[in-house]
């Protein structure tokens, strides 16, 4: 039976390396250099893409050879991926959680082998498993755009809002952020609230019977990440709403080049190099032996808007993508 | 040998007893159960006590650090000479950020009264104008300006949220009511506040502060 399960985890591994390497690149592993592995929840989505690849390609400069596994949004295929990265020497593991939850096994297991585990982004509800968790300000992201949305509707009007992955704290933070300030105007009125699991297929659908639905009482979308944004977006196109605020979050470069051309009214800049960059600098410290590292990280989340999209470029600041660190 | 006769029930009832076994069985366990987003977003019941926490926060850790603000027109001038200088002396940063919190102390004159904030003439030669905010707080500025509050303390970072929203409630029913209440134009106003600044606010935008401490004095 033990031989059987091992098998089938060996199997699940060997199929998840072979995934993700196609989407890295990340074929080839020059001999004799230490091994990083980069764990990415989801690469459907070129958020996630930018940082996985930034987390490699930080790593490559700091002399590792480093590969992306993709978990594909699931837990199980997160695991072989842990499995396979510890079986196969990696020194450290740097790591987009695909459930705050579900993800801690996985982490423990790999402190357990000794490996140290740098969380990027997407938070796990643990403090002692994990050596450091770099992670957006979600909530105080929000709280800024929640502001906006409610200067850019005059503080009245309907909404629709479509959220992330319920299993994730940031699709809670961020929902909680925007309605930490937007409930407080009583003549905005959230309408319906459907979670489309930060997809933008799914996204779009979920928009399409909004649409249908509420037809044109709505006045504003808030979506908890920009690939949902651009899925309501095209929804929102096909129907010929051009008069409906669309709000996202993550700060991805085609929402924000639509934010410059007036078509959508505004995201959260995350900062995704950064903090891909910032874990991948962690990991080779503590190769390096250090030890104390803090064990949460927020990085600021910046409104991008008309007023400020000349700022912004590439999923960054244009001329410092990189938040000061203290 | 007599055969014991068998017992026999109508095809109909026992289609009915099968129904209603089965409706019992869900009722206790349900094979699916659906429940609207808001109660699934719910907090648990054994939930966190944020309210607790940001009231303990405000005596234990605020309070003693209005004493430590800065005076507000050497943070100004420092901030138009250099910006990350100025952070480095009188402000702080909070993990990865571009932007500076700072807890600073004046004394002003109200030049204006609008439905959310007061500006506040600085009471120094060519004194700068700052906006001390009387609507509503929201935000991590107040939580995060003592660096009390070990961000690491809670294993979800839902509960430290929770804390900020509760701490601004504080701020909201404690000196900005009390500002709120005598703020006019002329009024004197000696404050302790925070504000966070990425860059050096200007005449045409004043900084804009959150009001933790509040003495009204009498009009000049």
């Amino acid at each position: 039976m033990h031989r059987l399960l091992a098998v089938a985890v060996l199997s699940l591994a060997a199929l998840g390396c072979t995934r993700s390497s196609t989407p890295s690149g990340a074929a080839s592993t020059p001999a004799g250099k230490p091994k990083i592995a980069v764990v990415i929840s989801t690469l459907n989505n070129p958020w996630f893409v930018v940082l996985g690849e930034t987390a490699k390609a930080r790593a490559e400069e700091l002399g590792y050879d480093a590969t992306i596994f993709n978990s594909e949004n699931d837990t199980a295929k997160e695991a072989a991926h842990f499995e396979n990265a510890i079986a196969g020497g990696s020194q450290a593991i740097l790591f987009n959680a695909t459930d705050s939850d579900g993800s801690i096994a996985n982490v423990r297991r790999a402190k357990e082998a000794g490996v140290p585990v740098f969380c990027i982004d997407r938070e796990i509800n643990a403090t002692d498993a994990a050596t450091s968790q770099i992670l957006s300000d979600n909530h105080g992201g929000c709280v800024a755009l929640g502001q906006y949305f409610v200067e850019a509707m005059g503080e009245k009007g309907n909404y629709v809002e479509i959220m992330g992955y319920l299993g994730d704290n940031n699709a809670h933070n961020r929902s909680k952020g925007f309605h930490e300030v937007v409930d407080n105007y009583p003549e905005i009125k959230m309408i319906a609230q459907q979670a489309a699991d930060f997809d933008r297929a799914k996204a779009l659908e979920v928009m399409e019977t909004l649409l249908q639905k509420h037809g044109a009482a709505i006045n504003a979308v808030f979506c908890g990440n920009d690939a949902m944004a651009m899925g309501a977006y095209q929804a929102l196109v096909a129907a010929g709403r051009d008069d409906v605020k669309l709000f996202g979050f993550d700060g991805a470069t085609e929402v924000v080049a639509l934010i410059a051309d007036g078509k959508i009214a505004a995201t959260g800049m995350q900062f995704p190099k950064t903090m891909a960059r910032q874990a991948a600098e962690y990991a080779d410290e503590w190769i390096k032996g250090k030890r104390d590292f803090p064990q949460k990280v927020p990085v600021a989340v910046e409104v991008v808007s008309p007023d400020t999209v000349a700022q912004f470029g590439d999923y960054g600041a244009k001329e410092d993508a990189r938040p000061a660190a203290r | 040998m007599s055969e014991t006769p068998r017992m026999s029930i109508p095809r109909p009832l026992q289609w009915l007893s099968v129904g209603v076994m089965t409706a019992l069985a869900t009722w206790w366990v349900p094979l699916v159960r659906i429940k609207p987003l808001d109660t699934a977003l719910a907090p648990a019941a054994d939930a966190f006590d944020a309210e607790a926490f940001a009231r303990a926060f405000w005596t234990r850790d605020l309070e003693p650090a209005l004493a430590t603000a800065a005076p507000l027109a050497g943070v100004l001038e420092a901030l138009r000479d250099d910006a990350a200088s100025a952070c480095r002396t009188f402000g702080r940063t909070v993990g990865l950020s571009r932007s500076c919190l700072y807890l600073v102390r004046a004394t002003g004159t109200i030049e204006s009264v609008s439905p959310n904030e007061c500006r506040v003439v600085l009471d120094v030669p060519d004194g700068d104008v700052v906006t001390l905010t009387t609507g509503l707080v929201f935000g991590t500025t107040v939580r995060d300006v003592t660096g009390t509050v070990d961000l690491a303390s809670r294993a979800d970072s839902r509960d430290l949220a929770a804390v900020a929203s509760a701490i601004n409630k504080l701020v909201v029913t404690g000196p900005i009511a009390a500002l709120k209440g005598a703020a006019a134009p002329g009024v004197v106003v000696d404050f302790v506040a925070c504000g966070q600044v990425q860059t050096a606010p200007s005449a045409h935008k004043p900084w804009k502060l959150i009001p933790l401490r509040v003495t009204i004095g009498a009009a000049p």
